[in-house]
């Protein structure tokens, strides 16, 4: 209890208390000032402020979005683009907010937030793009690119930017992602006498073997290959170079590509079997790689990967454009000198060379980096007008060089560093993929992760894949139903996107975008409500599709 | 001063008072004429593809408006829209599109709201809208076909008949396809006596589809490709897969190497980013026939190898 | 309850005004009507208190708990796609989806395991209550409680490193102080020879089993055995000598729990490796780097090694709780009784913090059940190497954010509740509390 002295004392001297209160009173002062001098000072009628908001804080990318930005104020004297980088972890929260009270930037990076991702919403804060991007970019007069339609324009045919449930263009990407072999020259020569970069896979295994010897002549653990995400990101290219060439035998409709359930059709038919030589030496190849690699290597992230490679512990990593400015970075710190290449594929005299079909392509790569408008921007246009010009040859190749990220625009030149970087289209696609479905996926790529490790014999892995492929309630049938059922969805979803577009046809006639009915109706259409896949089911299973699922169904058409 | 706040709070008052006043005659004419306001809330519900905003706003509309109005018939077939597509979807809610649909059209026999609600009865009958629905590709079609009759001269009709067509196509009756053949013999028909028809290249590429699988007629297939690739693809720029499907069947199954290469050459210019370009300048090469260029081949192969900058 | 006299208790729940009680007016109506109100005003107050706190509660973790109920009757992909199915999802997952029935087998071992691992918290608990200086005392208590300030992320990575091939320290530690090599020798020597006998006692049925009967079988019985029966004949021996010495301390009762105790767990242990170990042998141990999370059959010991020494900071403090609550005169009478340490421990410590033991017992079955955040940060979504680390609530998660099956995702997600529930239940009941 305190005495009425003591009382009489507070009341008299300054009560520390409220200090919080007054921080937090002239917070949302000042706050409430900024907010409204901003406000005013981006809707001023006299001034032309388009916001671009992104996350990209990564080192160089605000300076060159910044200079791009200059050159394009240079361009527009009345315009002022106003870049707004926000942290990553905060991004969605931000965008939301803004989002949903209506002052979002003119310009968003889509990712992040539901509310630029989720369809749902993309559709009613962000501008559906169809319109412009069959327009030809003006930015682009001064090269061949002049009569092109900006969509073209784009390594990726701005596929980064297209929303499969909308059917409908939403963002325009601004940059490429690719993935190489990093290796340290210093040790590399050190461990063979050269620092050339291995230019085939026996090449690169000979190398892995040469570091391996020299780590324990000197008494230090060096792992030839370190790597993370396990195989994910190599087997595909490995996939491609070796059953490539199984798309004449697989390939049902001819579209160029081999589906997993057109995989599963071919492995049902004995077409293709875990015992071909291609898909052996396909087998063998990944687990040659994953001898050289750390033994449990599963267990390694990515930054355990790129941990042991700048400390020198690692001759090689693979990992993705991303990267390279760190890496760079600390390998220079080290002391030690890194060299850049695509994943060595086997060359026709080394062993299962004769299966090798050649590599997989780049070319069919999405963008990334992927900008929205915001639909309630009261400068939409110039918005789009800055777009176009970030991403005309001459802006995205400053963003880039600048950024040292991979160029999305064709022709634009990527920095020295990202030379290695730039997408091969050089090599073919179609792929043989086994692991039909979720379900048959969690089993096989578990127990392959153990044959690739060395913890257990292929054959483990071959019986694994053997029970769950047949299994009717987790196997190929099961992902077959499940991909039927999906796509009878899809169509129904699909539905609900033409009954807007028709119903706002009719409210407002003459408003409808026609190239974008007509792909809409054509997608739904060609999808025949899923009918294809019963008529598949019957006509290469041989056997009654409403009886083999209709566990998972009771009812159908 | 306190005399100047009194009369202020009094001018307030009064203010507020006739505020009250002009809010509730402002409610009272909207009970009988929906706002603009509030109609132009409920169409951007639309936009938004919110249907249950679309549902809580085109109820009063449709209350408000009399009966048989614009407005009326917009609410009513909004309603219906909106309860078709309205998440999730039930018995109860389809049935209550179905009666909507029928009321536009007997409200507006021959109007465009009554042609687009035939059209979406069909759509009802032909998809599964709700677990246990059943499709009906017979009864759907007839509404189609019934859009033919009463529309013949309206761009709807062309749209009725591919969904018609479609219903027989995706029967996939095999061994004889009858109702495929009836399907792709009703696009055709269709196409020859409608030149101007806006779905021509949706048309002749769902029939050269309908060819390729599952009647495997490749060369009625690729004839129909090529009156697509003539008019135009409708999803330009992911047309690759077709144009590969079309190089595959002229060169493997028709022995026809000069439309091989020209599709071959198409995949290169037009859609380098298909991921088939390189296997198309393989094919060319092996036909003998000359390569295009293009600027994604024109770049550099990336470089191997590099020095610490 | 006694029965009161006021009007308030004693009026019949048709309402206070209807029956006056026994010399009542209507003024003291009125003053109770005052009374009330002053009593209710101030319910009114605490309610408004309240009242922020049960919205938040009710919406932001009742209300997704429902939307979990209504989805689970649903098929929805997390977006557009929503329709109701009624029970098929339930029906999909207690009919045709072995692998999240599967994934129960490793939720039972850490289960059991975790049950174990509790046990040191509760000694720690006692030796912390046991500490006589206060000053001690308060600067342990502190000690416990510093980790808890430690985001529980950190720890994971801290412990991720530890286990961590090349340069964790548990493989560090094993090679210094050549355990490794113990290990390496064990590897060799319990799946060696798995081509002999297949049977040990009817119960493990491995080549280690056989491998060790033929190097312990003694008088021809297996040396596991040996160890069993010898635990049991501790134990009898200290209960006779309990009953000898009956009323009077019995200096030899430690040794023989003791004894038996260990006997008892060693065989356990060992019957548990004999199950456990592979057929093949793993040889991972050989080049002194094994990664523990990155092979199959070591994913589930070092789950259940996580944390060691397994004192948990939350545990002990709760536990200490309930220890401080024990009055000291319990002690007292204990200590005139010529109680030991060891029998405070089972006859008054334990009993008395039951309902300690319960409420840890329950959070623990909980968070085991239902964890997959941990799951998925150190092996993947698939449960690492042979889906070894899959656990119920990762396969759920698989179904909802993989398959996009949210609505079936749901559905697991109530099975899950049911368990949990029964399982609560279970421990209400059957986990006695005896006061």
């Amino acid at each position: 209890m305190s005495s009425p002295k003591d009382s009489n004392e507070e009341k008299k001297g300054f009560n520390s208390q409220y200090i919080g209160l007054f921080l937090l009173v002239a917070a949302f002062v000042v706050s409430l000032v900024v907010a409204t001098i901003n406000t005013y000072r981006v809707d001023a009628p006299n001034r032309n402020v388009i916001r671009i908001a992104h996350w990209q804080l990564e080192r160089g990318y605000r300076e060159a979005m910044q200079a791009v930005i200059e050159e394009y104020q240079k361009l527009h004297p009345g315009v002022e683009i106003e870049q707004m980088p926000v942290t990553e972890r905060v991004y969605a929260q931000w965008l939301n907010t803004h989002l949903i009270s209506g002052t979002a930037p003119d310009l968003c990076e889509l990712g992040m937030s539901n509310l630029a991702t989720k369809d749902e919403y993309t559709v009613k804060y962000f501008l559906p793009l169809s319109g412009v991007i069959t327009q030809v970019n003006p930015y682009n007069a001064d090269n061949e690119m002049r009569d092109t339609p900006w969509k073209e324009t784009l390594i990726d045919g701005m596929r980064g930017g297209f929303r499969e449930g909308l059917q409908e263009y939403y963002g325009v990407p601004t940059t490429m992602l690719s993935m190489r072999l990093f290796y340290n020259k210093d040790l590399l020569k050190a461990a063979t006498g050269s620092d050339a970069a291995p230019q085939t896979f026996g090449e690169w295994m000979s190398q892995c073997e040469a570091l391996r010897a020299y780590g324990k002549k000197i008494g230090k653990k060096v792992v030839p290959f370190a790597s993370s995400y396990k195989m994910n990101t190599i087997q595909p290219t490995l996939d491609v170079a070796f059953t490539s060439s199984y798309e004449t035998e697989l390939d049902i409709d001819l579209n160029g590509e081999i589906s997993q359930l057109e995989a599963y059709i071919g492995f049902r038919q004995g077409k293709v079997t875990l015992n071909d030589p291609s898909i052996q030496a396909l087998y063998t190849s990944v687990k040659k790689i994953g001898d050289q690699m750390q033994r449990g290597f599963s267990a390694m992230d990515r930054q355990e990967a790129q941990y042991k490679f700048v400390n020198g512990l690692a001759g090689f990593t693979y990992t993705g454009s991303w990267d390279v400015s760190g890496i760079f970075s600390q390998a220079q710190a080290k002391g030690f000198e890194v060299g850049i290449c695509q994943l060595p594929i086997p060359a026709a005299s080394e062993p299962n060379g004769n299966l090798v079909r050649g590599r997989a392509n780049e070319a069919s790569s999405n963008g990334a980096g992927n900008y929205g408008v915001y639909k309630k921007s009261k400068k939409i246009d110039q918005a789009i007008d800055f777009l176009m010009f970030l991403t005309s040859r001459r802006g995205n190749e400053q963003l880039n060089k600048k950024a040292e990220w991979p160029p999305v625009t064709i022709g634009a030149e990527a920095s020295e560093l990202m030379k290695p970087f730039q997408l091969d289209p050089r090599g073919y696609y179609a792929r043989v993929s086994l692991n039909y479905g979720s379900r048959v996926l969690l089993v096989a790529d578990s127990n392959l992760i153990n044959y690739y490790q060395g913890d257990a014999p292929f054959s483990d892995f071959e019986q694994a894949f053997q029970e769950v492929i047949v299994d009717p309630n987790r196997g190929g049938d099961w992902a077959w139903w499940y991909e039927y059922d999906q796509r009878r969805r899809d169509t129904r979803n699909k539905e609900r996107l033409l009954a807007q577009d028709n119903t706002l046809e009719l409210i407002h006639p003459g408003t409808r975008d026609p190239e974008r009915n007509r792909r809409a109706i054509l997608q739904q259409v060609t999808r025949n409500n899923a009918m294809d896949y019963l008529w598949l089911f019957r006509t290469y299973r041989q056997g009654d599709p409403t009886q083999a699922w209709s566990q998972f169904q009771p009812v159908f058409p | 001063m306190e005399h100047f706040d009194f009369g202020g709070t009094g001018r307030v008052k009064h203010s507020i008072f006739g505020l009250c006043i002009a809010v509730l005659l402002i409610g009272d004419v909207a009970r009988a004429q929906p706002s603009d306001v509030e109609l132009e809330a409920a169409r951007q519900s639309i936009v938004d593809i919110d249907w249950k905003q679309t549902i809580k706003l085109y109820t009063p509309i449709r209350e408000a408006a009399a009966a048989g109005s614009d407005i009326y018939t917009e609410a009513t077939f909004c309603l219906a829209v909106a309860n078709h597509h309205v998440q999730p979807p039930d018995g109860g809610t389809i049935a209550n599109a179905k009666s909507l649909y029928q009321k536009v059209i007997e409200q507006s026999p021959g109007g465009k709201w009554a042609a687009r609600a035939m059209m979406n009865l069909g759509r009802i009958d032909e998809l599964r809208d709700y677990p246990d629905d059943v499709v009906n590709f017979d009864s759907a079609r007839e509404q189609y076909l019934k859009v033919v009759q009463t529309f013949p001269n309206d761009p709807i009709a062309g749209e009725a008949t591919l969904r018609a067509a479609a219903t027989l196509i995706m029967a996939f009756d095999e061994p004889d396809y009858t109702k495929v053949k009836q399907g792709i013999a009703m696009l055709e028909q269709w196409l020859a006596s409608h030149p101007d028809e806006a779905l021509k290249s949706v048309m002749w590429q769902y029939t050269g589809d309908a060819y390729f699988r599952p009647l495997a007629d490749y060369k009625n297939a690729l004839r129909c490709y090529e009156e697509v690739d003539r008019l135009g693809w409708s999803d330009k720029g992911n047309q690759g897969p077709w144009y590969w499907r079309s190089a595959q069947i002229a060169e493997r199954y028709l022995d026809q190497p000069d439309i091989a290469a020209k599709y071959y050459r198409k995949i290169i210019v037009e859609t380098p980013n298909s991921g088939k370009a390189y296997e198309s300048i393989l094919a060319l090469k092996r036909l003998g026939k000359p390569v295009p260029s293009s600027p994604m081949f024109e770049s550099p192969v990336p470089t191997t190898q590099r020095s610490n900058p | 309850m006694s029965t009161t006299t006021t009007g308030l208790t004693s009026a019949p729940a048709g309402g206070a005004g209807k029956i006056h009680p026994p010399g009542s007016t209507g003024t003291s109506i009125s003053v109770r009507a005052a009374s009330l109100w002053q009593r209710g005003k101030i319910y009114i107050v605490l309610i408004g208190l309240m009242l922020p706190s049960l919205i938040g509660l009710l919406l932001f973790t009742y209300y997704p708990q429902f939307g979990a109920i209504k989805y689970s009757l649903y098929t929805w992909d997390g977006g557009t796609t929503e329709e109701f199915i009624g029970f098929r999802n339930f029906i999909e997952a207690f009919t045709v989806d072995p692998l999240f029935w599967q994934s129960f087998k490793l939720v039972l071992i850490l289960l059991g395991a975790n049950i174990i691992k509790m046990w040191p918290s509760i000694f720690a608990a006692i030796v912390l209550h046991r500490i006589r200086s206060e000053r001690w005392q308060y600067i342990y208590r502190v000690l416990f409680v510093v980790p808890m300030i430690i985001p529980g992320i950190v720890g994971l990575l801290v412990w991720k490193s530890f286990f961590e091939a090349g340069t964790g320290v548990l493989n560090a530690f094993l090679n210094a102080t050549g355990l490794m090599r113990v290990l390496a020798w064990l590897d060799g020597f319990m799946a060696g020879r798995s081509d002999q006998g297949r049977e040990w006692v009817g119960l493990v049925n491995t080549g280690a089993a056989s491998t060790i009967r033929d190097h312990f079988t003694i008088g021809g019985i297996h040396g596991l055995w040996w160890m069993i029966i010898i635990g049991v004949l501790l134990i009898i021996a200290r209960m006779v000598s309990g009953s000898i010495k009956k009323n009077r301390i019995n200096p030899a009762a430690p040794y023989l729990s003791g004894g038996a105790l260990l006997m008892l767990a060693s065989a356990v242990v060992m019957a548990l490796l004999f199950c456990t170990w592979p057929q093949r042998p793993l040889t991972v141990f050989d080049e002194g780097a094994p990664a523990w999370l990155g092979n199959q059959n070591l994913i589930i010991p070092s789950v259940i090694f996580w944390g060691f020494p397994w004192v948990g900071t939350v545990g002990v403090l709760i536990y200490l709780a309930g220890l401080q609550n024990i009055t000291q005169d319990v002690y007292e009478a204990a200590e005139l009784d010529g109680v030991g340490p060891v029998r405070k421990l089972f006859s008054i410590e334990l009993p008395l913090i039951m309902t300690q033991v319960r409420i840890n017992l329950i959070f623990l079955t909980i968070g085991t059940i239902s964890d997959y955040g941990f799951f998925l940060l150190l092996l993947g979504n698939d449960g690492g190497p042979g889906n070894k680390g899959m656990v119920p609530g990762l396969y759920m998660y698989r179904v909802a954010f993989l398959e996009q099956r949210f609505g079936y995702a749901c559905a697991l997600g109530m099975v899950l509740f049911v368990i949990l529930l029964a399982i609560t239940i279970f421990y209400q009941r059957y986990v006695k509390v005896d006061k």
